[in-house]
């Protein structure tokens, strides 16, 4: 005899074996999708908490639960009794609804579920809507501003440590480890093996760092300055981490909200093309030869205004297959990548699921490119002004538009 | 191109232009969902269904016999994406029928609320992955028949998954196979196949299998019934 707990859109309803209602919470009238969506999210309410405190004389060891969140919900209130995954069929609901007083008749109760679904959904997508781009936009901008901060740091404390102990960074050449020893704060000419156990340097590593630290060609230092450079450098991999962490932010919520553009121009290019193009509405909108660009803006006015030759690529050059492959080759890719890039945005914004082989149509256009001009050709790249004259137009347009 | 035995109450064969073109009959009379043609007919508006949009309505063209959709029906939809077939369907199924809407990405959901369900009240949006049917708001009727276009690798799966949740024996799946997205280095051929076997092995008996060619490229729409 095992009686269930099921959450239902309008309340939690608790029936034995024999279907019958043995207790219920109705949630507050035009509330309901608030408690509901609290529970799926794992939040308990305090009503909802009060009647599941009191719920233990309605199940002796074990009790069947229709939702996963709520049985999450009760292990957690009850850690010593055993509940069972076990959903119902949905016919079952309605006389359910009728038995435990939420509603009085099947009509009522079809219409409070089709409402209740449709602004359940309208909420689900206020929750992530328009919001999921600029998370995107500040995250991958904190992810460029915390590589500058770090690179900057590094050189610091390089430069600062050295004054003490300049032939370290040679002898430490992976820089985790370096900003780990700058962090223990360690006078060179007091350094003791116990003080690097923690790192697993050689036997002669260890004889090396200990032979330069005595002949080091450094000066002195007191422990005021060494603590304070100790923490910088605690604090600096610090922001590594951090850094390690953006960067999984940005790719899992590239890989939801982009998916097709992640898996053409990888997850932070993207959302660096995102952020440079405003959106990833604005983005799809654009052609491709202005995606090519994008980022390049500064190289592209000087050439319109000069004449000079334009740029063949902005962000997508930090594309592995576009800056790796020979220069001739570049312009080629980048220009296939950015109408792959393109396409890509296009789907992301008006199908939203990821189509299964869209990284094949690049690598097909890649191989092909690599093999039909596999090395340079005389006169390539004939760059014509009739074509800048289009490359003017289009680009006075866009300025147009934007402004 | 081979009309079908018998089409459900509110799809017919309509002139326009000379030509014979599908159509249902539009269950919001004045709107078009995707800048479809709208046509009177026998004191009714219809909306031309077409079959370069809609596999279903290419499908149809192609010999499907016997659609399991009608006036009243309830039908669990996976893969609503926009909604350019399932408002067909919706006129199908007309005001005592009912279209539970499953759709994972919440961005194309919203054109869908915005565009398709705010208009109609025979539909129901549901934001989840079908994949996981504990995360579905109730499914409040008894589904008769449950259409999948979901373009997933293990969509076949998905689509038997929610047979078995939500439908009884007797009860027919209509089952859109995107080749592409299953395997590109296989044959589609022998990836319908493939399928077929899935849900044969699964308790369903294939009815019959439409190639969706010219109006998709590599697909197929399989009507199979669970035993
Ligand atoms: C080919 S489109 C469907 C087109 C639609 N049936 C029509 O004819 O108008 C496929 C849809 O399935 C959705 N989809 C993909 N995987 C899904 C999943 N696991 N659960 C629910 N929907 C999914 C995609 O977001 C996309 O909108």
């Amino acid at each position: 005899m095992t009686n269930k707990a099921l959450l239902t859109e309008a309340g939690i309803i608790i029936i034995n074996d024999k279907f019958e209602v043995v207790q219920s919470l109705r949630f507050k009238p035009d509330s309901e999708i608030s408690f509901y969506s609290q529970i799926k999210n794992a939040n308990v309410p305090d009503v909802v908490k009060t009647f599941l405190d009191n719920l233990s004389h309605e199940f002796s060891d074990s009790l069947e639960v229709n939702d996963q969140s709520l049985l999450e919900i009760l292990s957690k209130i009850y850690p010593d009794k055993n509940f069972i995954y076990k959903t119902i069929d949905s016919s079952n609901l309605f006389p359910l609804f009728v038995q435990s007083g939420f509603f009085s008749s099947e009509e009522e109760i079809s219409n409070f579920l089709q409402k209740f679904s449709i602004e359940y959904s309208k909420q689900q997508i206020r929750d992530v809507s328009g919001q999921e781009d600029l998370q995107i936009i500040e995250g991958i901008n904190s992810l460029d501003e915390l590589d500058k901060a770090i690179n900057i740091l590094m050189a610091r404390i390089n430069e600062w440590y050295g004054l003490h102990f300049p032939e370290l960074e040679n002898l430490v050449k992976d820089s985790n480890e370096y900003f780990k020893f700058v962090s223990l704060g360690l006078n060179r000419s007091s350094i003791t093996e116990k003080d690097l156990v923690s790192f697993s340097f050689s036997e002669k590593k260890l004889d090396a760092i200990f032979s330069a630290a005595q002949d080091s060609k450094g000066g002195e230092i007191n422990s005021k300055d060494l603590s304070i450079i100790s923490i910088l450098s605690e604090n600096v991999i610090n922001l590594v981490k951090v850094r390690d962490k953006m960067l999984n932010y940005i790719n899992d919520l590239m890989n939801n909200v982009a998916p097709n553009l992640s898996a053409i121009a990888g997850p932070t290019i993207g959302a660096r093309l995102i952020a440079k193009s405003g959106g990833l509405m604005k983005l799809a909108k654009l052609p491709s030869s202005t995606i090519q660009v994008l980022g390049a803006e500064k190289a592209l006015f000087r050439s319109l205004k000069s004449g000079s030759r334009p740029p063949k690529h902005g962000i997508i050059f930090q594309h592995d297959k576009v800056h790796s492959s020979p220069k001739w080759q570049r312009g080629k890719i980048a220009r296939s990548l950015a109408s792959k890039i393109a396409i890509a945005a296009r789907i992301d914004v008006f199908r939203g699921s990821k189509e299964i082989d869209i990284e094949h149509s690049l690598d097909e256009r890649y191989r092909e490119i690599q093999e039909k001009y596999a090395s340079p050709v005389a006169n390539r790249n004939n760059y014509s002004k009739k074509k800048h004259k289009k490359l003017r137009r289009s680009m006075n347009e866009k300025r147009r538009r934007t402004s | 191109m081979k009309n079908v035995d018998e089409l459900p109450n509110n799809v017919k064969w309509i002139e326009v232009a000379g030509k014979d073109k599908l159509a249902t009959k539009n269950f919001v009379p004045g709107n078009s969902v995707y800048g479809e043609h709208l046509q009177k007919s026998s004191n009714s508006e219809f909306r031309i269904w077409d079959p370069y949009r809609s596999k279903l309505a290419a499908s149809i063209i192609n010999g499907l016999n016997d659609i399991p959709f009608t006036d009243g029906s309830n039908i669990l939809y996976l893969g609503s994406s926009t909604g350019t077939t399932p408002s067909h369907v919706s006129d199908i199924v007309g005001k005592s029928g009912l279209l539970f809407c499953i759709e994972i990405s919440s961005r194309v959901a919203r054109d869908f609320i915005d565009n398709v369900v705010s208009f109609r009240n025979n539909i129901v949006p549901i934001i989840a992955d079908a994949r996981n049917i504990d995360s579905y708001t109730s499914i409040f009727r008894n589904i008769d028949s449950v259409y999948c276009d979901i373009s997933q690798p293990d969509q076949t799966d998905i689509a038997i998954n929610n047979c078995k949740e939500f439908i009884t024996s007797g009860s027919k799946l209509l089952l859109v196979i995107k080749s592409r997205s299953i395997d590109t280095t296989k044959e589609p051929e022998t990836i319908y196949e493939q399928e077929m076997d899935k849900l044969e092995s699964n308790g369903f008996e294939i009815n019959q299998m439409v190639n969706l060619h010219p109006f998709d490229k590599d697909h197929a729409l399989v009507m199979a019934t669970l035993k």
